[in-house]
């Protein structure tokens, strides 16, 4: 009898009577197979030569059961030795587990394949020749449970920690109970055939990814293929554009080869030349078609020399007629700029240098005209002052005489000859009024009239005014009151023709001027410009006789006005004056209520006078430009001016 | 008592300035153009003289240039009908001795009152 201890201190008997068992445990030291017998949790047996204390029965029985069972392996054993050499030398690793899956029994192979030797492998439990995601999975697979042969492919840590790929068939081992007792795995090892399918899965891709590329190189050349003849269509047809731009220019345009001679020609060409078709002028020397060929010449070298030119030439037409044509060439260069070609484009210029011509001499005709324009305007206005001069002198002598004879210089006279002689005088005045405004409006029409300007006090101005006019005012007991606005500016007119302009209107407004009444000058600002104004409390001016009243020779009412004298020229002379001056008149009147005259002039500095002139220089040019007849001329101005009325 | 010297192509007018003028206690004496003025001018010797400023023959310019050589030099006083601007008025002062000008036609006691503001004494 021997005794077997196992690691957890259970004791095993064995009967010797069995020999086989015990030359089995003795010499081959399968403690795996004992083990798996005995189904015990032990790592490690001990064969011992006493009994322990604490020896199962059972246990004892069940080995002696089993293995008197065993006693027919040996039956077997030269059929085991043939499955040995054949699990020895197999070329698949083999292990075996037991129940509580550690390594119990693998061949050589499996050493191989796995770099491990016999304490690597010995007792150790097989989960750890996996990888633990792989363990996982093969647990989850529950082999075991399922109680079959299983196939599957895994990976497996080398001793070297280096995974490799296997294959392998697990098969559970079940003792004649039917229990498991562990199981064997036949592995395979698949890296090579893995690599290959990697390989082949790279070279596949390596494929595919190179279709793709290509593919994708394809797609792309076709669209740029595509693009190139977009690019290409577009290119024709801006081509075909420029083609019929410059087939349809009225400009004359032609290529001329470096040879000299023309190799392209438009319909605009042929036209100014006088040319059919353009085979009448293909291949000829391009200095055919001008009037002095060594000049063409001259230029053609200088455009090939200097890329371009431009300037005018006389062209000779088929017919031998010459044109002036102006002329902008062009060298065409080809990549490596040698000269292809020369453009050039033509315009006829025959119309525009005879226009010019015109212009020339028409301006020299004006200037002509200007010269005795200023002729005319000196010989008027010397006529004028001559006349002037003429038609007062006598009148000097006149007043004169008269004067001395009332003052008594020459003697007593009596009432009859004082009252005779008083009337001589006044009428004497009148005529001078009258010859003195005759010549006014002269000198405003033929614009030879002078303004002579001088910086003016309007306050002091209408003081005076007022007092010239106090005596005929006084005769008629009429008053003349001031409504003169404070901090008037200074204006810079001609003083004496502005209070003309004043005399004039004040002295209609007393003439106009029922006894006892009042007439009131104004003068304020208004904007640019000072507002003056004379109102009477007269009868008033109809509403449609208020332009009338400011034209040359016109009155009211002819017969009604002899009774107050006057020709009617005062108003026209007026309005001329402040025309002149920048300024404008009117009147606003109201049948029965009387009458307000109204006149603007501009405020501007004293270093705009001459500024303000150019105005009068304007009425001036304007009055010689238009006809002389009647007074055409101030009615125009006065058709411009605003007439106010507020007329019932 | 000055002298005075009336220039003027108009006889009438002429005479009635120098009845005015005479009647005013003046000394006076009378030239139908500027010729005549000149060669007047050297023996009457006037103080004052009323010059017409158009008159046939010389102008006023020539009269107030040639003035310049003689030896009496009188205060002159222009007869005009028109208007002298301002650069025309300092030219013609600037030339000679012209002190004043009267616009024609004038008034009696205007051209005397001119005169006696020029006179010498």
């Amino acid at each position: 009898m021997i005794y077997i201890r196992d690691k957890v201190g259970w004791g095993h008997k064995v009967d010797e009577r069995e020999p086989e068992i015990v030359k089995f445990l003795r010499e081959e030291e399968r403690f795996g197979k004992l083990q798996s017998i005995l189904q015990s949790d032990c790592k490690e047996l001990e064969i011992l030569d006493k009994p322990l204390e604490n020896v199962s029965d059972d246990m004892a029985n069940a080995i002696k059961s089993d293995t008197g069972k065993k006693t027919e392996y040996s039956e077997l054993d030269g059929l085991e030795e043939k499955y040995k050499t054949i699990f020895e030398n197999s070329a698949v690793a083999i292990t075996l587990t037991d129940k509580n899956e550690r390594i119990i029994l693998w061949n050589k192979y499996t050493e191989n394949l796995l770099g491990m030797n016999k304490d690597d492998l010995y007792m150790k439990p097989v989960e750890l020749l996996y990888t633990p995601e792989e363990w996982r999975r093969i647990r989850s697979e529950n082999v075991r449970q399922k109680g079959m042969q299983h196939h599957l492919e895994t990976k497996m840590i080398r001793k070297n920690n280096e995974i490799i790929d296997v294959d392998i068939s697990l098969s559970v081992l079940k003792n004649h109970k039917g229990r498991v007792i562990g199981s064997v795995g036949i592995v395979r090892d698949i890296t090579q055939r893995k690599m290959m399918e990697l390989e082949l899965q790279r070279v596949h891709e390596k494929l595919e990814q190179r279709v793709k590329d290509r593919t994708a190189e394809i797609l792309k050349s076709n669209e740029l293929l595509k693009q190139e003849i977009n690019e290409h269509e577009k290119a024709e047809w801006s081509l075909k554009i420029k083609d019929s731009a410059i087939a349809s220019s009225i400009n004359a345009i032609v290529f001329v080869d470096p040879t000299g001679a023309v190799t392209y020609v438009n319909p605009s060409f042929l036209n100014m030349w006088g040319y059919d078709s353009e085979e009448e002028i293909l291949g000829k020397p391009a200095a055919k078609f001008w009037h002095r060929k060594e000049i063409y010449i001259e230029v053609a070298r200088a455009t090939f020399n200097k890329g371009g030119w431009v300037g005018e030439l006389v062209a000779e037409k088929r017919d031998g007629t010459l044109f002036d044509a102006q002329l902008s060439a062009n060298v065409v260069m080809d990549e490596e700029d040698v000269p292809i070609c020369m453009m050039a484009s033509f315009i006829d210029i025959t119309a525009r240098k005879k226009a010019v011509e015109k212009l020339r001499k028409s301006q020299m005709r004006i200037e002509r005209q200007n010269v005795q324009l200023k002729k005319l305007d000196k010989l008027k206005s010397n006529f004028l002052n001559i006349t002037s001069h003429e038609l007062r002198t006598p009148m000097c002598s006149m007043k004169g005489y008269v004067q001395m004879l009332l003052k008594k210089t020459l003697g007593d006279i009596t009432e009859e000859q004082k009252r005779g002689l008083m009337v001589i005088l006044r009428n004497v005045d009148r005529l001078d009024n009258l010859i003195q405004d005759v010549l006014d409006i002269s000198r405003l029409e033929s614009g030879t009239m002078k303004f002579i300007t001088e910086i003016t006090d309007i306050q002091k101005m209408i003081g005076e005014v007022s007092e010239t006019m106090r005596t005929s005012a006084d005769l008629k007991h009429v008053r003349i009151n001031k409504e003169i606005e404070g901090n008037l500016p200074d204006l810079v007119i001609d003083q004496e023709r502005i209070k003309q302009v004043l005399i004039n209107v004040v002295d209609n407004a007393i003439k106009f001027s029922p006894d006892g009444t009042v007439i009131i000058i104004r003068a304020k600002k208004e904007g640019k410009n000072v507002l003056f104004e004379v109102q009477d409390f007269g009868r008033g001016i109809p509403k449609d006789k208020q332009k009338k009243i400011f034209e040359t020779f016109y009155q009211v009412d002819y017969n009604m006005d002899r009774t107050f004298g006057g020709a009617g020229l005062g108003l026209a002379v007026s309005r001329g004056i402040v025309i002149a001056h920048g300024g404008s008149i009117w009147v606003k009147s109201k049948l029965g209520k009387g009458s307000t005259f109204g006149f603007t002039l501009p405020v501007k500095l004293v270093k705009d006078v001459e500024n303000r002139f150019k105005e009068v220089d304007v009425f001036m040019v304007e009055a010689n430009s238009g006809e002389k007849e009647n007074n055409s001329r101030m009615v125009k101005y006065i058709d411009n001016d605003k007439v106010e009325a507020e007329n019932e | 008592m000055n002298k005075i010297m009336i220039v003027d192509d108009e006889q009438d007018l002429r005479e009635m300035i120098n009845l005015m003028i005479t009647k005013e206690g003046y000394e006076t004496e009378m030239a139908q153009d500027g010729i005549d003025f000149l060669e007047k001018n050297d023996n009457f010797q006037p103080d004052i003289v009323t010059l017409d400023v158009m008159m046939p023959g010389l102008t006023t310019k020539d009269i107030l240039e040639e003035l310049k050589d003689k030896n009496n030099k009188p205060k002159i006083i222009l007869l005009t009908v028109v208007r002298f601007s301002d650069e025309e008025k300092e030219k013609l002062f600037k030339m000679g001795n012209v002190v004043d000008y009267i616009t024609k036609p004038f008034d009696f006691d205007e051209l005397m009152t001119t005169i006696k503001d020029n006179s010498i004494g």
